[in-house]
């Protein structure tokens, strides 16, 4: 009975690291892209967090607010920075007209 | 911007790409690339974890008074007046039955929130339809086929889970206004704004519908949201079903009612051609959206 | 059984966390994105073996959730997280070979 708790605690560990180093990176960077999917990484780990702390109704609030809404409201923020900065709209991939 | 004055140059987007004059590059490079500047001064992310920590040990502090000062017996008696409220998801029956007021407020901070956005719309659309795009972007039309259905199920299914297992109308009405998102930023969908009637009702509808149940049941157990014997399910059932549509069409509302100032920015559709003089004072060198760019 | 899928779990978040390395790297938005949604399909995978690890049920609408997301995230990436520099010529990723005229 130790064992699994013993591995369980290696995984709560991993998960408690994980959002302490994402938020500290969210911090420090100043690209604002990779602090948006650095945002969603955090909301899905915050996700599991609240999985392991025996609290699935609040991570499906924190995985479906959190990483998914929130996150695409951020990138369209981002998208209208952009754009007004003078970035062309259209697809890296697209070719010119 | 200092653009040619040929009108077909109001469309920014493509003056920038041809030419790339009066760019300010440096604003953009940021946004979408590495320039090796990119973390900001340490002392600040320092300055921030610092004034952190107090507010943490506050907050630890906090819950542990709470946790001692919680009353050891409430447990006990929601597990045993459990079968009262009609489902068999403690939190649900808290949430929706023993602090019903409590959840009433919080769908009436939604509302608040959703006004107060709307406050800010100066009647400008950022999201428009395309036109006949969906045929161009099969990829695209396939996902939104595929997702979009499972997601409303999903929701349904949620809300109803919500009576017996871990879940609800909040998780639910999150998940829907995802999908709304996902139709809104895929021009599938126009979503109205928050002005529209039909908006407004269902976004009232979730605050509506408890204060009707609560009034309504008043004559019959004589205290307000005490749900009659037998009659506790139906209405939770029917009020979460309520709160899941309120809280994504507020949710997507949040989204699509983003204040808008006039930018370059070929998407934005603009109601008043004339543009309005607030949102130029605010971003001095945009173009105001030509109303007959294609 | 417990332990090990316990440990499954953990063998998965480390993979994410690896994953993790490219949001922050880049160079593209592209391969901040693609990072973002390994987590999504791993995170899926860690709440499935969590189910059964924690024999908890409800984890399984958790990663439902995960993977509805995960599509809202990448549309949204495709129609609003994607653009060109100013004066940046087609097909000009970096990890493209440039056009020449």
């Amino acid at each position: 009975m130790t064992e699994p708790l013993t591995v369980g605690f290696v995984l709560d560990g991993l998960v408690a690291l994980l959002l302490v180093g994402l938020v500290f990176r969210l911090l420090r960077t100043r690209h604002l892209f990779e602090a948006i999917m650095l945002y969603v990484a955090y909301g899905l780990t915050l996700a599991l967090a609240w999985v392991r702390l025996g609290a699935p109704d609040i991570a499906l609030a924190e995985a479906a607010l959190g990483a998914g809404v929130t996150g695409a409201l951020f990138l369209n923020a981002w998208h209208r920075m952009a754009v007004r900065a003078g970035a062309d709209e259209r697809l890296p991939m697209e070719s010119d007209p | 911007m200092s653009g040619p004055t040929d009108p077909q140059a109001n469309n920014a987007t493509g003056a920038a790409s041809e030419t790339g004059t009066g760019v300010d590059h440096a604003h953009v490079r940021p946004l979408l690339e590495d320039d090796g500047s990119r973390d900001g001064p340490a002392i600040l992310t320092w300055m921030v974890g610092l004034l952190l920590v107090p507010a943490g040990v506050l907050l630890a502090l906090g819950l542990r008074g709470a946790a001692d000062s919680r009353d050891p017996r409430i447990p006990d008696l929601i597990a045993e007046h459990l079968p009262e409220t009609g489902v068999s998801n403690p939190v649900t029956g808290v949430l929706l039955n023993f602090r019903g007021y409590d959840t009433l407020l919080e769908v009436a901070v939604l509302v608040a929130a959703m006004v107060a956005v709307w406050s800010l719309d100066r009647g400008q659309r950022v999201f428009g339809l395309p036109a006949g795009r969906a045929r161009d972007e099969p990829v695209l039309a396939a996902v939104l086929r595929l997702a979009v259905p499972t997601a409303f199920l999903t929701a349904v299914y949620l809300t109803w889970l919500g009576s017996s297992e871990p879940a609800g109308a909040f998780q639910a009405g999150a998940l829907l206004a995802g999908a709304g998102v996902l139709l809104t930023v895929a021009r599938v969908m126009r979503p109205p704004t928050a002005a529209a009637l039909p908006v407004r009702i269902i976004a009232a509808g979730g605050v509506a519908g408890f204060v009707v149940v609560g009034i309504a049941v008043l004559p019959f157990t004589g205290a307000f949201l005490a749900y009659p014997e037998g009659w506790a399910y139906p209405l939770i059932l029917g009020l979460e079903a309520a709160l899941a549509v309120a809280v994504a069409v507020i949710l997507v509302e949040l989204f699509v009612d983003v204040p808008s100032i006039p930018a370059p920015d070929s998407t934005l559709d603009t109601v008043d051609p004339t543009g309005d003089p607030l949102g130029r004072a605010l971003a001095p060198d945009a173009t105001p959206p030509d109303p007959g760019a294609p | 059984m417990t332990a090990f899928l316990l440990g499954v779990a953990i063998f998965l978040l480390a993979n994410v966390a690896a994953g993790l390395v490219r949001v922050i790297r880049g160079p593209t938005q592209a391969d901040r994105v693609v990072a973002a949604q390994l987590f999504g399909t791993t995170g899926v995978a860690i709440l499935l073996v969590l189910s059964v690890a924690m024999d908890a049920r409800p984890l399984r609408d958790v990663a439902l959730i995960f993977a509805l997301l995960a599509v809202v995230i990448s549309v949204a990436f495709v129609k609003r997280g994607w653009v060109r520099a100013p004066g940046q010529p087609s097909r000009a990723e970096p990890s493209l070979p440039r056009e020449e005229p």
